[in-house]
């Protein structure tokens, strides 16, 4: 398989996980989008490894790191967000977790708390 | 940065204690390490000079952004240490807000990408600490926090991308090895720029995409806001310069119709930002946008291009100004809202009625820095080479349209400022009426401070002391 076929693979897996992160309304789903793009992203990584040999360091050390420390960061955002909603809230869907949320207050007008 | 991580070690061992004098130790040690790093960073330079490896660029540029972001996070450490004192978790946030500006201050020296992005991740982890320990005022505030927090990991996921599809154009490993590649046509650097450019466009909230930044804003406590202000969003600036080279390889490379159209983009957040704030009475959403305004205003010069000869000083200092003129400009109005905010309990613009007749000496001083920061920013601004008789290389019409609405979002924000000035100036406070409580003396050299800091860049920019130009 050629380099330019999985670049191609990874890209509609990248454009998934951007509808997704526009669609989605609970935090897994979220979560699961946010996936998508990063395992687009590690497609490129490896199928690049192949392309340039087995001697280049630099980018498997950036590829452990960037995981390392991205998952870092998810997991604090979504651990902060399962210890802050209540037992009942997560029963049932009412929080809207959309990455992007049209409101007019937004744009104009007040936010009323 | 040594010094940092020594005042954090210390500070950790003090964390569990309640004691007052044990707290305004780690105030007062925090503070001198932060001074402390500066000026050993100013130092190494004046001894060694420009220093560039592997890993690391140390230039002006660069002491530049880390005096500035110094300053902010001592800003900070003065607005938690003030209002937070008495909390159990006071200490807790101190030693993050030191571990931001150690993370922060490895994102701004940082050349290599496997440093820029492991600190850029690290940062925004700790910016998000410290809000969420920080900023918890209310149910709703954990909600905003949360999206706020769903919000800010796509920045990083979209640098994660960009720099896997710039793994496979060659042997760009940092900034250095991008220096000679202006004139090559790679398609795997015109798309990582794209993707850089749209996680940077998200990571600093511009429109439309501005909700869960302004919807944080108005629900978390005022103290915590400059941490988002002060902090996270000029961390984006610094992206935005230190990505520089991609973005000149795009617009040599991109016709004239792409560059309008990113010219247009910024337009509305030009627009969306002044024209929200004209309809707010809240004074943490018109602050809030006018940041945003500010932040695209900055972008906005940098696209729209020199309008005459500039040299490499006048470019690189551009984009500096524009962010310490927005820094002093709006962090008096910053420690007035919350003063406002805690008095009045609530942030709305109203409970600004008569404040000149209450307090005059700092209301005079919030209306020289508002005034100051007008002027400033379109000194800086790409009116200001226009009315020295400079012309962009743009087609007749399209340029009347971008500067006209330009000059006509600048109009908005004059709008916007003098709103507040009207509300300072409205009729006195109703007898009965709640009084504000007394304002500490500190706080009157905090003012001072800054109005004579606007003042002075006046002073010197009249007599031509001033190393930056306007383009």
């Amino acid at each position: 398989m050629s380099v330019q076929i999985i670049f191609y693979i990874s890209t509609i897996l990248f454009l998934l996980g951007v509808v997704g992160l526009f669609v989605s309304k609970d935090p897994v789903s979220v979560f699961a989008a946010y996936q998508l793009i990063i395992v687009a992203a590690i497609i490129n990584y490896l199928s690049f490894f192949v392309y340039r040999g087995p001697a280049d360091i630099w980018g498997k050390i950036f590829l452990i790191m960037g995981s390392i420390t991205l998952y870092l960061l998810i997991f604090a955002v979504f651990f902060y967000i399962y210890l802050n909603t209540g037992i009942i809230e997560r029963k049932k869907i009412i929080r809207d977790y959309r990455l992007f949320i049209p409101k007019k207050s937004d744009w104009w007008g007040e936010d009323n708390i | 940065m040594a010094l940092l991580a020594l005042a954090v070690i210390i500070t950790l061992f003090t964390s569990f204690s309640e004691s007052k004098s044990v707290k305004i130790f780690a105030i007062i040690l925090n503070t001198l390490s932060y001074a402390g790093s500066l000026y050993l960073y100013i130092n190494s330079y004046l001894r060694t000079g420009p220093f560039k490896d592997f890993g690391v660029a140390v230039e002006l540029r660069s002491l530049i952004f880390l005096g500035i972001i110094i300053f902010c996070a001592l800003n900070v450490l003065f607005y938690i240490s003030f209002y937070r004192f008495y909390e159990s978790s006071f200490t807790r946030i101190i030693i993050i807000l030191t571990f931001t500006l150690i993370s922060a201050s490895f994102l701004v020296i940082a050349s290599n990408f496997i440093i820029v992005f492991v600190s850029l991740v690290i940062t925004v982890f700790n910016i998000f600490a410290v809000i969420s320990s920080a900023g918890r005022g209310s149910n709703e505030s954990a909600g905003a926090i949360g999206k706020f927090g769903i919000r800010i990991i796509a920045a990083p996921v979209l640098f994660f991308l960009g720099f896997s599809v710039l793994y496979g154009s060659g042997e760009i490993k940092g900034f250095l090895e991008v220096q000679g590649l202006e004139n090559t046509v790679d398609p795997f650097i015109l798309i990582g720029t794209i993707i850089f450019a749209c996680g940077l466009f998200l990571f600093t909230f511009l429109y439309p995409f501005q909700g869960p930044y302004l919807r944080l804003a108005r629900r978390i406590n005022g103290e915590t806001l400059p941490v988002l202000w002060f902090l996270y969003i000029p961390l984006g600036i610094i992206m935005f310069v230190k990505f520089d080279v991609f973005f000149d390889i795009f617009l040599k490379q991109a016709s004239i119709n792409t560059t309008a159209i990113v010219a247009a983009i910024l337009l509305l957040s030009l627009f969306g930002a002044n024209i929200g704030a004209v309809r707010t009475t809240s004074l943490k959403r018109i602050i809030s946008m006018l940041v945003l305004f500010s932040i695209g205003n900055i972008i906005f010069g940098k696209v729209m291009g020199p309008a005459g000869p500039v040299s490499g000083a006048g470019m690189v200092g551009a984009d500096a100004c524009g962010l310490a003129i927005m820094i002093i400009g709006f962090m008096p109005i910053c420690l007035l809202m919350i003063f406002i905010e805690k008095g009045a309990g609530s942030d709305s613009i109203l409970n600004l009625r008569g404040f000149v007749y209450r307090k005059t000496y700092i209301s005079i001083c919030i209306i020289l820095v508002l005034l100051w920061w007008i002027a400033a920013s379109i000194y800086i601004s790409p009116l200001s080479a226009l009315f020295k008789g400079g012309s962009f290389n743009y087609p007749g019409t399209a340029q009347t349209i971008i500067l006209g609405s330009y000059l006509a979002a600048w109009l908005f924000t004059a709008f916007n400022i003098s709103r507040i000035t009207f509300a300072l100036f409205s009729r006195k406070a109703d007898e009965g009426a709640s009084s504000d409580p007394a304002l500490p003396k500190v706080f009157y050299i905090y003012f001072s401070i800054f109005t004579l800091a606007a003042i002075s860049t006046i002073v010197l920019a009249w007599q031509g002391l001033l190393w930056f130009r306007a383009s």
